[in-house]
């Protein structure tokens, strides 16, 4: 799965010679070519058999994992192929989860109504959002939606305070249909194939006229305003797709969680989201899974790394003492290191590898740059 | 009536450390075109640096800030050494990310060395209070008030005759054609870092008399954003009209509305100046040519 964006990395539809595609629906299909067919079922039956591998504690990051890559995947279409950069993706994660909490109390069904109203309540919200767009771009659109993203905050701190949910709301044990969700294993299938179902829609979309009417607003907004891109569709069309599946995400992570506070929703996750998209490799969506994957488990491997270091060690224990520090302290540095380092993230380093791979026995430096 | 007066004292209390805040975002952006997130959390790292000279150190209080500013020029310095200037030629957007990172990283420093609770300073209050009726002011607010005053006369002055400030404009005009006149844009990138610590300090020395150092202190700094975006970001003067209007918004909003609402209304009002002056009140029109 996700080596099948790989051709969509750094945004351009580069493929090795040999591998042209003969007709225009072969360009546009997701997996065109042998290799891709094979990472889909070996990264399906890999999808399918990971819980069997995971303790307790790694079930729950892994959902946790699924929701983010719903998230990750909607912002880095939105900042990845659109170009618009966004401090707001935890606004629309509230907004949706807020959503799934009002949908419960006025009709008592959760998931199957509250996930899409979510998504669609955020979808509106993320349209009126993206209106600043056509107008400012890079820092002053970053400020805009941050702006917006503290007064929507404000918004549904005042929801929660009116309903006397001082501490959050708590939501019931979901179903639907014959399923019940009560367990982390139980959750892990809907999760995934959400999921997947995410991936597969934004690798289908940015092979469409819509992503590449992104990938032109993103290159040159008024180069593509030229060639006949309607650079306003594009733009707020990006904000809503994006902003409906981080709403998605928030419904489910309210419905995962059974416990939901506006006090989770704050410039910090938003951050720790365009994290993700930094970090896998921004503009591809195997880089956004690959990110939301890091970035979920990252504070869980620190603690277990750190548990894993020689005990007696004085520097041990001051580390053990100060857990929570120290994940912060190696998050910022991580990302600071990767974009001083690789600031195409993680996908660039496959793509280094794959040249590498490719020209062996006869690499050199400068051929392995060329590549790109 | 009373209560606007009390309104207006508690936010010329506050007033400084988003003026601080916003110059040091402002002499970044100017000379860098960097927009700097960490300037909120290199106001926290000031806070408890100034906790550590007055507190464990034992300084009396002028010493102390005066410690606490150049350990932070220090630090300001060896941030655009050690991030900054590798990402030299990087989009606007990895910028940005960076200095998160940056934020995120002195955050877990402070943390660790200081752990999550808040420390407060016992040092003694200035005999400078101004009291008449509603009207409340504490001595380290007077003090605040008139060490701003200085060091933003200090630093006009500075960007104005020495011939480092002069320097520093002619980079912020055309790095390469200052460049070419034998100046070193590195040393002139690096000292205006140095510069934005030292704001970072000073606010940073406010908020820890008034508040004591805590890790929230960076949340007060993001409040800097908007004041410098509605002064403009490229204006000294914006950033001290900017600071006294997010404050007095802020103030106001509390005394009307409530306490919850005072940041969402400081966006609101920032959303507004977007939409009229993008540029913001003082700072200059982007030109942007196609």
């Amino acid at each position: 799965m996700t080596a099948a964006s790989i051709a969509g990395a750094v945004g351009k539809p580069f493929r090795r010679s040999g591998v042209t595609p003969a007709s225009y629906d072969r360009d546009a299909s997701t997996f065109a070519t042998p290799a891709r067919k094979l990472v889909l079922v070996l990264g399906l039956v890999g999808v399918y058999f990971l819980p069997g591998l995971l303790d307790a504690q790694y079930m729950s990051i892994a959902n946790f994992a699924w929701i983010a890559i719903i998230g990750a995947v909607g912002l880095n279409l939105l900042t990845g192929y659109a170009g618009q950069v966004s401090l707001g993706q935890a606004a629309f994660l509230g907004i949706g989860a807020f959503s799934a909490v009002v949908v419960l109390k006025a009709v008592s069904v959760g998931l199957l109504l509250g996930v899409p109203i979510g998504g669609c309540v955020a979808a509106l919200v993320g349209l009126l959002i993206g209106l600043p767009s056509l107008r400012f771009r890079g820092f002053y659109l970053a400020l805009t939606t941050l702006a917006l993203n503290f007064i929507a905050i404000y918004v549904l701190q005042k929801y929660q305070t009116d309903q006397n949910a001082l501490t959050g709301f708590s939501l019931p044990t979901q179903n639907l249909g014959p399923f019940s969700f009560k367990t982390d294993h139980d959750w892990y299938y809907l999760l995934a194939v959400l999921g997947l179902v995410a991936i597969l829609f934004s690798n289908n979309l940015v092979h469409s006229r819509t992503g590449r009417a992104w990938m032109a607003v993103r290159d040159r907004d008024i180069a593509a305003s030229i060639v006949g891109v309607n650079v306003t569709r594009a733009k707020l069309s990006a904000f809503m797709v994006s902003s409906f599946m981080a709403g998605c995400a928030g419904a489910l992570l309210a419905y995962y969680q059974g416990n939901i506070s506006v006090s989770g929703f704050n410039l910090n996750l938003a951050i720790s989201y365009v994290a993700m998209i930094i970090i896998g490799g921004l503009g591809t969506t195997s880089g956004a899974v690959i990110g939301a994957v890091i970035i979920s488990a990252l504070p869980y491997w620190i603690t277990d790394l750190v548990n894993a270091l020689p005990q007696h060690l004085s520097v041990v224990e001051s580390l053990q003492n100060s857990i929570y520090a120290v994940q912060s302290g190696v998050y910022g540095l991580i990302i600071i290191l990767f974009l001083i380092f690789e600031s195409r993230g993680v996908v660039a380093v496959w793509l280094r590898l794959k040249a590498w791979l490719l020209l062996w026995p006869y690499q050199r430096r400068g051929i392995m740059e060329t590549e790109e | 009536m009373s209560d606007f007066v009390h309104a207006t004292s508690s936010a010329l209390g506050l007033a400084p450390i988003y003026i601080l805040t916003a110059t040091g975002f402002v002499i970044v952006y100017r000379a860098t075109q960097v927009f700097n997130f960490a300037q909120g959390a290199l106001m926290m790292l000031g806070a408890y640096f100034t906790y550590q000279a007055t507190e464990k150190m034992g300084l009396a209080l002028v010493p102390a800030i005066i410690l606490t500013v150049l350990a932070m020029a220090v630090v300001g310095a060896l941030i655009y050494q050690l991030t900054l200037r590798p990402l030299t030629g990087h989009g606007t957007f990895g910028l940005i990310i960076v200095t998160m990172g940056v934020s995120i990283l002195l955050t877990g420093i402070v943390a660790a060395k200081w752990g999550f609770t808040a420390l407060a300073l016992s040092a003694p209050e200035p005999a400078l209070g101004i009291h008449s009726g509603s009207f409340n002011l504490g001595g380290f607010d007077v003090g605040s008030i008139i060490l701003t005053a200085v060091v933003l006369g200090a630093l006009a002055a500075f960007f104005q005759y020495a011939p480092i400030g002069i320097q520093m404009r002619a980079t912020a005009e055309s790095p390469k054609l200052a460049s070419q006149r034998g100046i070193s844009v590195q040393r002139i990138y690096t000292i205006t870092w140095m510069l934005a610590g030292a704001a970072a300090a000073l606010a940073g020395a406010i908020v820890s008399f008034r508040t004591g150092a805590s890790p929230t202190v960076a949340a007060i700094g993001l409040l800097a954003f908007p004041a410098a975006l509605i002064g403009g970001f490229d204006s000294l003067r914006g950033a001290i009209v900017g600071g006294l209007i997010v404050a007095l918004a802020q103030a106001y909003a509390a005394q009307i509305w409530g306490t919850e609402i005072q940041e969402a209304v400081v966006y609101a009002l920032m959303l507004v100046v977007l939409m009229i002056r993008p540029y913001g009140l003082f700072g200059s029109p982007e030109v942007l040519r196609v």
